[in-house]
């Protein structure tokens, strides 16, 4: 298993590099002049234009513009946004406040993805399983934006339990309402999923077995159904938190939370390519370690499934 | 919702500050009503805390700060030569700060003397000099420090004698601009400025003072700025978060009305009205176009709405292209759009149909400079457009952003088509960069399209207005338009030592300038706000400068 991890890892290498090229050349290939945009409806300072040209290396062709960029990297200098602030410094703000409103999110979503999943499941056909159906076919079918304005209103301005905005109060009372909002789709994927795959088990031979032998239903259900039934909810979550960090863009901005997203929706508005490079490179491992982890937790949920 | 305990501490010190007055007191008026005066010396009006809804400032460098949300930051921290006030007539001007000693010209506006009082200082205790104005003033213009406003040195503004050698990274220092006493500067222009337009141009963040320390690491500096205003920064900006600057005690001016302010960041104008609904910020000084319709009704007398920010916005016409060649057509398209209706019914009266270039908050603006052509009349515009024959090909496009919602654009495009019978559609862009380079490329063959662009002015002159758009090779003037005429009259205006004098030569070059059509202004924006139940003398000037020192905390929040 420790050589698979360290050969799934050294895979990141090249795709580090490819996401970079990548990202950088579509950054390249926005149409404008990113600097021009910097003085639209204000007069214009041709020397100040000038100095940034030069600083950000934009008079040069797209391969020295990366490879430029490239050996910032080595030296670990990631580069800054126009208005001189250090790329890395931005990181050290924003991604902080991303990841604990992504791990919040990614809380609810177990929490009450899984458990009113198995809850569903254990009462097929009852009223909560009716409601649980109807609640997360409304949140599936409602766009997020709107969900996130509604619960804004509702419970920053309508009942003041919370501030509507900012996170000035701090964890959890200034995140607990946009991570529910992140979390809404995600929960309601999950709570079905683990309802489905739960029912599965309950109806397969192994679980059969295993009631007929007279193990308790507690143990029955922990052992047997829900171990197995939780590889592809698994699956799912692991994709899903790489997708939370990176997809808060519309509840960042809805609630101001200044994180990545917000950050990442910004730089691209403005053409400051290091930093959707820096940006969109580190939800990409992101993303690539999460699948490693998913990946290694199949063999422990099922010791069929072997490395090598 | 509640703040801190910090904050119910303060509410109770306010509590029995106001005890204190009602027993003093006879009168014991309280200050509610935006409009009262700010020397008013009810103790309760002074004191607290509050906050502002702010968009992350670019920095907080005074020579290298050019957007509003940094200038009002600054605006509190640093005192300069002169700071715009609104007139009784509703006009705004500079006027000349508690620093200023004296400002004369000895040869009608090319030699000036700057004069400043003895005793200023810095919130570190560095001394305030003439040679701390020049060794600013010379920062700012260097080329290779990268100042957004060095240009005012240069010769689109103030045109100081040897910007040109500093802005090309020649010469460390302006060789127009030498200190002439401890306290006396002198400042040699490539030619002569009216006292009117001389003291707008020093009235931008980028003539406030700097202390040397600035100079040596710009970017600590930045993140920690020390000033000579009425504010201070003793707690470290939180990027992305917020900014708080407390009263400056050895302020020699006349202090602020507020303890300290906070100036909190959003990148969205909805989540800055959300908090405002739950009192949950102080002042918000834009509100989101979504929420214009319920504004009034939500905020009531909170809720400010007032003609002439210093900002339009205008259409312009690609002369080279054959479609918009004939001088008639342009008036037609002018003329066939109905402003009025378009800002009353989709922008709920925050914006006003511009007659001229300048609204009447400037010194010679509000005029009816554009005449004939800006008057909305169908059946005109359609008999206009006949007499030329129509449009070739009978389409037109204007250009829109992509991802926005384009609604006036929208709006104008149907009434050409009802107006006009011509095929409107709309050509979008990614962003306006990508806007002005297709503009660029634009040749006779081309159909071309009617852009649309926004302006705000930098200081109250109908100058500023006008000159910088159209000026011939100003960097600004995005549709290439030259005319020497126009050129002429800028510069005689900005020459003429009396401001009668040089309005008018302005408005002549406005008046050249509509007649050949070019480019109209569609709209004056207004200046829109809302403010919290815990506030009160909330004003936002027209250049979107808040009067953060007069606001009153009634009620901590």
């Amino acid at each position: 298993m420790g050589r698979y991890a360290i050969r799934r890892i050294l895979q990141m290498i090249p795709v580090f590099f490819g996401t970079t090229f990548l990202i950088y050349a579509l950054m390249f290939a926005l149409p404008g002049d990113p600097v021009r945009n910097l003085t639209i409806g204000k007069q214009t300072n041709p020397v100040y234009l000038e100095y940034i040209r030069e600083q950000f290396n934009l008079n040069q062709p797209f391969i020295i513009q990366y490879l430029d960029y490239l050996k910032g990297i080595l030296t670990l200098d990631f580069g800054k946004t126009f208005n001189g602030t250090p790329v890395l410094e931005i990181f050290q703000q924003r991604w902080p406040v991303s990841v604990t409103l992504a791990l919040t999110a990614f809380g609810l979503e177990v929490l009450f993805g899984i458990g009113f999943g198995i809850w569903a499941a254990l009462r097929k056909g009852k009223v909560f399983d009716h409601l649980s159906l109807t609640g997360t076919l409304i949140v599936v079918a409602v766009p997020v934006f709107v969900l996130g304005y509604v619960a804004q209103w509702v419970f920053g301005v309508k009942l003041g339990w919370v501030a509507p905005a900012g996170i000035q109060d701090g964890w959890p009372k200034s995140y607990i309402v946009p991570a529910a909002v992140l979390a809404s789709l995600s929960l309601a994927y999950a709570l079905r999923l683990t309802r489905q795959s739960l029912l599965e088990a309950f109806n397969s031979d192994y679980v059969r077995t295993a009631k007929a032998k007279g193990l308790p239903p507690g143990t029955v259900l922990r052992k047997y159904s829900l171990r197995n039934s939780l590889i592809p909810v698994v699956t799912f979550l692991g994709a899903d938190l790489a997708t939370l960090m990176g997809g808060a863009v519309i509840t960042e901005g809805i609630f101001n939370i200044p994180g990545i997203g917000q950050q990442l929706y910004q730089s691209i508005r403005l053409h400051e390519s290091v930093v959707v490079v820096g940006i969109v490179t580190v939800l990409v491992i992101i993303y690539l370690f999460a699948n490693l982890i998913v990946d290694l937790l199949y063999g422990v949920l099922d010791p069929r499934i072997r490395y090598e | 919702m509640k703040k801190s305990r910090l904050g119910a501490a303060a509410v109770s010190v306010t509590a029995l500050a106001l005890i204190l007055t009602a027993c003093g007191g006879s009168s014991g008026g309280s200050s509610a009503g935006g409009a009262s005066a700010a020397g008013s010396s009810a103790p309760a009006a002074t004191g607290g805390t509050f906050s502002v809804a702010s968009e992350e400032p670019q920095n907080l460098i005074p020579s290298n700060c050019y957007d509003l949300y940094c200038a009002n930051v600054l605006n509190m921290m640093f005192t300069g030569l002169f700071r715009f006030e609104t007139q009784a007539d509703g006009t705004v001007v500079p006027v000349a700060t508690e620093m200023v000693d004296s400002i004369t010209t000895a040869d009608g506006g090319t030699t000036w003397s700057i004069k400043i009082k003895d005793g200023w200082t810095f919130t570190n205790g560095e001394k305030i000099t003439a040679q701390t104005f020049a060794d600013t003033w010379n920062f700012a213009a260097y080329g290779d420090n990268g100042q957004q406003l060095g240009f005012v040195f240069g010769s689109s503004q103030l045109n100081v004698v040897g910007y040109d050698d500093v802005a090309a990274n020649k010469a460390k220092t302006m060789s127009g601009l030498t200190v002439a006493g401890p306290l006396e500067l002198q400042m040699k222009l490539v030619s002569p400025l009216g006292e009117g337009i001389f003291y707008n141009f020093l009235a931008g963040p980028q003539i406030f003072p700097m202390p040397s320390v600035a100079f040596t690491d710009v970017e600590a500096f930045n993140k920690n700025p020390i000033g000579n205003g009425q504010y201070m920064m003793n707690t470290p900006w939180v990027p992305n978060q917020k900014i708080v600057i407390d009263k400056n005690p050895n302020y020699l001016g006349t202090a602020g009305n507020a303890d300290s302010i906070e100036f909190r960041v959003y990148n969205d104008t909805t989540a800055e009205w959300a908090d405002l609904q739950a009192n949950n910020v102080d002042v918000v000084p834009q509100i989101p176009q979504a929420a214009l319709s319920t504004a009034a009704s939500v905020l009531g007398d909170r809720y400010v709405n007032t003609p002439g920010a210093l900002s339009f916005s205008y259409s312009f016409f690609p002369l080279q292209s054959s479609t918009f060649a004939k001088k008639e057509v342009r008036q037609a398209i002018a003329k066939a759009i109905n402003m009025d209706q378009i800002n009353e019914k989709l922008l709920f009266n925050t914006q006003t149909k511009a007659t001229a270039f300048a609204p009447s908050t400037i010194p010679g603006g509000g005029t009816d400079a554009c005449g004939d052509s800006c008057v909305y009349d169908p059946a005109a515009a359609k008999a206009l457009l006949d007499s030329v024959g129509g449009i070739p090909g009978n389409k037109v496009q204007i250009a829109a952003l992509q991802g926005s919602p384009n609604t006036v654009a929208k709006a104008e495009c149907d009434q050409i088509q009802t107006n006009l019978g011509v095929n409107c559609t709309l050509k979008l862009f990614p962003d306006f960069g990508a806007l002005l380079d297709a503009y660029g490329k634009i040749t006779a063959a081309d159909a071309g399209f009617i852009g649309g662009l926004g302006w705000g002015a930098d200081n109250p002159t109908l100058q500023n207005m006008i000159a910088p758009l159209f000026g011939t090779d100003s960097p600004s003037n995005y549709i290439g338009y030259s005319n020497p005429t126009f050129d002429a009259l800028i510069s005689e205006g900005n020459a003429a030592a009396d401001s009668a004098t040089q309005i008018a030569k302005w408005q002549e070059a406005q008046k050249v300038f509509y007649d050949d059509f070019a480019a109209y202004a569609t709209s004056w924006r207004n200046t829109t706000y809302g403010y919290s139940t815990n506030v009160s003398n909330v004003i936002v000037n027209p250049q979107g400068f808040i009067n953060l020192d007069q606001i009153q905390v009634t009620k901590q929040g």
